[in-house]
C-alpha cells in the first residue's frame, strides 16, 4: 500500500516534469521569431530505482540548457559590423555623388565649358560689348556652380554630422537597454532565456554601429568594450559623446569621445558610426575642406580662379598710352583656402569694358588674352593645368573618386549582405528553433503525459481496491 | 533596428535586391541610351569623358568662329576686288587724259569722276560685317578713313590701329585674318613716307593732276595707279590664303568632331542589345526567385497534428 502511494507520488512528479517540458516547448515555439532567442531544452534525469530498498525511481528535470553558440553569435556580429559600414557608406556616397553632379548637363563641368566658349567667342570680336557681357555672365555661372556644389557637398557633410549624432544616441540607447537587462540578469535572471535573448539581440543591434568586444559574465550580464573603453560594465553605463572640433581655418571635424573624455575617433573604423566618421572627416573634408586640408573642390576653385586672374592681369585693356592693365576676374576668401569654392564670385567692380583682351606680348595680340583663356579647355602648358590634368579633368577626378568609392562600397555591401545572411543561417541551424522539432517533442511528451495520467488513474483505482480490502 | 528575419529570409531578400538593381540599371540604360549616367557607373571613364565633351564643345566653337572669320575674309576680298575695278577705271581715265584728244575741259570732267572714285575707295576701306569694320585692325568699331580732299592723299586717317587679331586653328595654333586699311589702301614706307603703291595717294595725285591740267603729273599719276592696282592684287592673295586656311580649319574641325563624337559614344552610350538581354534575364531572375519563394513549404508538423 505504501508502495502504491509512493508510486502515485512519483508519477505525479513525472507529470510535473512533463509540464515543464511542455512549458519549455511552448516558450520555444512562441519565441521562434524573437530576435536573439535560441532554442532551450530541459534535460531530464532518471532518478535512482531500487524497489527492494524503497527508491522508486522516476524522472527529474535539471536546469534549462541553451543551444546558444557564442562563436556563431560573434561571427554574425562581425559580419553585421562590416555590413553596417558598407551600407552607411553606400547611403552617404550616393548622396554625395548626386551633390557633386559630375555627369549632369549643369554643374561645374558644363559651366567651365560655357566659360571657355564665351572666351573663344569674345576672341573673334574683342571690342563687341555683347561678347564681353557674355564673358561676365559665364564667369558668374562658373562661380555660382562652384558655390552651389560647395553648398550641396557641405549639406552632405552636415547630414552626416546629424546622422553621427543619431548613431551615437542610438548606441547610448542600446547601451541603456543592455544596462537594464544586465541589472535584471544579476538579480535572479541569469538563467532567464528571455533576458538572455534580449541581451544578445541588443548586442547584435549594437554591432551594426561599431566594432566592440562582448564579454559574457557568469551572472548572465555582458560587458561591452568599444575603442578600448567600456560602454557597459555590469549595471554601469558609459555613454559616448559627439562634437565637432574646429581648427585654425575654422573648419571642423567630427570627434567621438568616451565617457571619460578620451577621444576615440581614430579607433572607430567599422560599423555605421565608423563609416559616418570616415565620410565626414575624410571623404567630405577631402573635397570641401577640413582640419588641416584644403579640399579638392577648393583646390580646383582657387587654381582655376588664380590662373584666370593671372592671365587677365597679364593683359591690358587699352594699348594706350598709357596702357591700362587688366584686373582680376574672380575673387574668393583668400584667408581661408577651405572656403574658396563657397566664396568664389566675379569681381563686382569689373565692368564689361574693363576686361583685358590684349596680350601685350611680345608679340602684341589684340585678342591674345581671350585666346589664352579659351585654350584652358584643352591646355597644353603646365601652367594651365593642375598637375597633368585640365580643370575639367580635375573636376572629373573628384566625381570619379566618389563614384569609385561608391562602386567599391556597393560591391562590398553585396558581399557582406550574403555573408551576414549565411552567418545567420548557420547560427539558426545550430541554435534556432525548429518548429518541426518542437512539434515532435510536443507529440512525444503529449503521449508520455497521457500515459502517465492513465498510470495515475490505474494506481488510484488499485489504491481504492486496497482500501476496500481493509473495510 | 532589430531584424526578426531568419538567415534564410535575409539571404533571399539580399539576392532579390541585387536582381532588382540589375533590372533598374538595365531599364535606365535603355531609357537614357547612356551607359554612364552617373560617376559610379564607370568611375575611371568620368574624367576622360568630361574632357572629350569639353574638347568637342571647343571644337564646335572654333568652327563657328572660323565661319565668322571666313565671312569677314570674303567681305574684305570682295571689297578689294571692287577696289581693283575702281583702279582699272582710274587707269582708263588717266589714259584718256593723256591722249591726243584730251582738252582741259575733258580733264576737268575726268577729275570729277576720279573724285567719285576716291569717295568709293574710302567707302570700300570702311567695309563692315555685323557692325565691325574689316579693315580697321584692332579698333574695328571705328572706320579707318574718311574723305578729305584738302589733305595730301585725299583722305583723313581716323585710326592707326594695327591688325594683330588672330583666329584659332582647330588643329592648334592661330593665324592672322586681316590687314589694315593703311596696309591695303594707304601703304607707307618704313619711314612713314608714302609708298609708290599707295592707292589713296595714287588717286589723289591723278585728281590733282587732272584738275591742274598737268600732263607731266598725269604720267606720274598713271604710274602710281598701276602700282596701286598691283598692290591690291597682292592683298587679294592674302585674303585668298585666309579663306583657304579657314576652309582647311573647318574641314579639320568637322573630321575632329566625328572623331570626338565617336570616342564619346564608345565611352558613354549604352549597348542597347546587351541592356535588353540583361533586362530580360534580370526580370526572369526576379520572377523565378519570387515564385520559388512563394512555393516554399508553408506548413510545419504543427499543421498536421490532430
Amino acid at each position: 500500500m505504501s508502495n502504491l502511494l509512493a508510486t502515485i507520488l512519483s508519477s505525479s512528479r513525472a507529470l510535473r516534469v512533463y509540464d515543464r517540458v511542455l512549458d519549455v516547448t511552448q516558450n520555444n515555439v512562441a519565441n521562434a521569431s524573437t530576435p536573439g532567442y535560441v532554442r532551450q531544452r530541459l534535460t531530464l534525469e532518471a532518478l535512482p530505482f531500487n524497489d527492494g530498498h524503497g527508491t522508486l525511481g522516476g524522472v527529474w528535470a535539471q536546469d534549462l540548457e541553451t543551444a546558444r553558440n557564442e562563436y556563431g553569435e560573434t561571427t554574425v556580429r562581425q559580419r553585421s559590423t562590416q555590413l553596417g559600414y558598407d551600407a552607411q557608406a553606400v547611403e552617404n556616397l550616393t548622396a554625395l555623388e548626386s551633390a557633386i553632379g559630375t555627369m549632369g548637363d549643369s554643374g561645374i563641368a558644363a559651366a567651365l565649358s560655357n566659360f571657355y566658349d564665351s572666351m573663344s567667342n569674345w576672341g573673334v570680336a574683342p571690342n563687341d560689348s555683347t561678347a564681353r557681357e557674355q564673358v561676365l555672365a559665364r564667369a558668374g555661372e562658373v562661380s555660382a556652380a562652384f558655390r552651389q556644389t560647395a553648398a550641396t557637398v557641405g549639406q552632405a557633410g552636415s547630414d552626416a554630422e546629424h546622422q553621427i549624432g543619431e548613431a551615437v544616441a542610438a548606441i547610448n540607447s542600446i547601451s541603456a537597454q543592455i544596462q537594464k537587462l544586465n541589472r535584471q540578469a544579476r538579480h535572479g535572471g541569469a538563467q532567464d532565456p528571455g533576458i538572455d535573448a534580449g541581451l544578445h539581440a541588443a548586442v547584435e543591434e549594437l554591432s551594426q554601429y561599431l566594432d566592440f568586444s562582448a564579454l559574457w559574465q557568469e551572472d548572465g550580464s555582458v560587458t561591452v568594450l568599444a575603442g578600448g573603453t567600456p560602454l557597459v560594465v555590469g549595471e554601469n553605463r558609459y555613454d559616448l559623446a559627439f562634437s565637432m572640433q574646429g581648427d585654425v581655418n575654422g573648419t571642423a571635424g567630427a570627434a567621438i569621445a568616451a565617457a571619460d573624455g578620451t577621444d576615440i575617433t581614430s579607433r572607430l573604423t567599422s560599423g555605421r558610426l565608423g563609416a559616418l566618421v570616415d565620410f565626414r572627416n575624410r571623404v567630405v573634408a577631402g573635397i570641401a575642406g577640413g582640419p588641416g586640408q584644403t579640399g579638392s573642390l577648393n583646390e580646383l576653385a582657387l587654381s582655376f580662379a588664380d590662373r584666370v586672374n593671372a592671365i587677365f592681369t597679364s593683359g591690358v585693356v587699352t594699348e594706350g598710352p598709357p596702357q591700362v592693365a587688366g584686373s582680376p576676374l574672380f575673387y574668393y576668401d583668400a584667408l581661408n583656402s577651405a572656403n574658396a569654392a563657397a566664396t568664389l564670385d566675379v569681381n563686382g567692380t569689373l565692368a564689361a569694358s574693363d576686361l583685358a583682351a590684349i596680350d601685350p606680348g611680345p608679340p602684341y595680340v589684340s585678342n591674345g588674352i581671350s585666346l589664352r583663356l579659351a585654350a584652358l579647355a584643352t591646355p597644353t602648358s603646365a601652367e594651365d593645368r593642375i598637375g597633368n590634368l585640365s580643370f575639367t579633368e580635375f573636376f572629373g577626378q573628384i566625381g570619379g573618386g566618389v563614384g569609385r568609392a561608391l562602386e567599391d562600397a556597393g560591391a562590398s555591401q553585396e558581399i557582406q549582405q550574403s555573408l551576414v545572411a549565411q552567418a545567420k543561417d548557420m547560427r539558426d541551424q545550430v541554435s534556432g528553433v525548429s518548429l518541426d522539432e518542437e512539434a515532435t517533442i510536443l507529440m512525444q511528451f503529449q503521449r508520455s503525459y497521457q500515459a502517465m495520467s492513465r498510470m495515475i488513474q490505474v494506481l488510484n483505482d488499485l489504491t481504492q481496491e486496497a482500501l476496500n480490502i481493509l473495510r | 533596428m532589430r531584424s526578426s528575419l531568419d538567415g534564410n529570409s535575409e539571404l533571399f531578400l539580399a539576392n532579390l535586391s541585387r536582381a532588382q538593381q540589375r533590372v533598374e540599371q538595365a531599364q535606365r540604360q535603355l531609357s537614357s541610351g547612356r551607359r554612364i549616367d552617373k560617376a559610379s557607373d564607370d568611375p575611371d571613364e568620368v574624367a576622360p569623358l568630361l574632357q572629350l565633351r569639353a574638347a568637342l564643345a571647343r571644337n564646335t566653337q572654333i568652327k563657328s568662329n572660323l565661319a565668322r572669320a571666313g565671312t569677314e575674309a570674303r567681305t574684305a576680298e570682295q571689297a578689294i576686288d571692287q577696289a581693283l575695278k575702281l583702279m582699272d577705271r582710274a587707269m582708263t581715265l588717266a589714259s584718256q587724259a593723256t591722249g591726243p584728244y584730251a582738252t582741259s575741259e575733258i580733264r576737268m570732267n575726268l577729275a570729277t569722276e576720279v573724285k567719285g572714285i576716291q569717295e568709293m575707295m574710302v567707302n570700300l576701306s570702311r567695309a563692315s560685317v555685323e557692325g565691325r569694320y574689316v579693315f580697321s585692325g584692332d579698333l574695328d568699331q571705328y572706320p579707318a578713313y574718311d574723305i578729305d580732299f584738302e589733305s595730301g592723299t585725299g583722305v583723313a586717317e581716323l585710326t592707326t590701329a594695327s591688325a594683330t587679331r588672330r583666329a584659332e586653328d582647330p588643329a592648334g595654333g592661330t593665324f592672322a585674318t586681316s590687314r589694315t586699311a593703311r596696309q591695303i589702301f594707304d601703304l607707307r614706307n618704313d619711314d612713314d613716307t608714302l609708298a609708290e603703291s599707295n592707292v589713296f595717294n595714287a588717286l589723289n595725285t591723278l585728281r590733282v593732276a587732272l584738275e591742274n591740267d598737268d600732263t607731266e603729273g598725269l604720267a606720274s599719276a598713271l604710274r602710281l595707279v598701276r602700282n596701286g592696282a598691283e598692290h591690291l592684287n597682292g592683298q587679294i592673295a592674302f585674303y585668298g590664303n585666309v579663306e583657304r586656311r579657314v576652309d582647311q580649319g573647318t574641314d579639320w574641325a568637322e573630321s575632329h568632331a566625328v572623331r570626338l563624337r565617336t570616342s564619346i559614344s564608345e565611352k558613354e552610350d549604352a549597348d542597347a542589345a546587351a541592356a535588353a538581354i540583361e533586362l530580360s534575364q534580370a526580370n526572369l531572375q526576379v520572377q523565378t526567385a519570387l515564385q520559388a519563394r512563394a512555393q516554399r513549404r508553408q506548413t510545419s508538423l504543427f499543421d498536421l497534428m490532430g
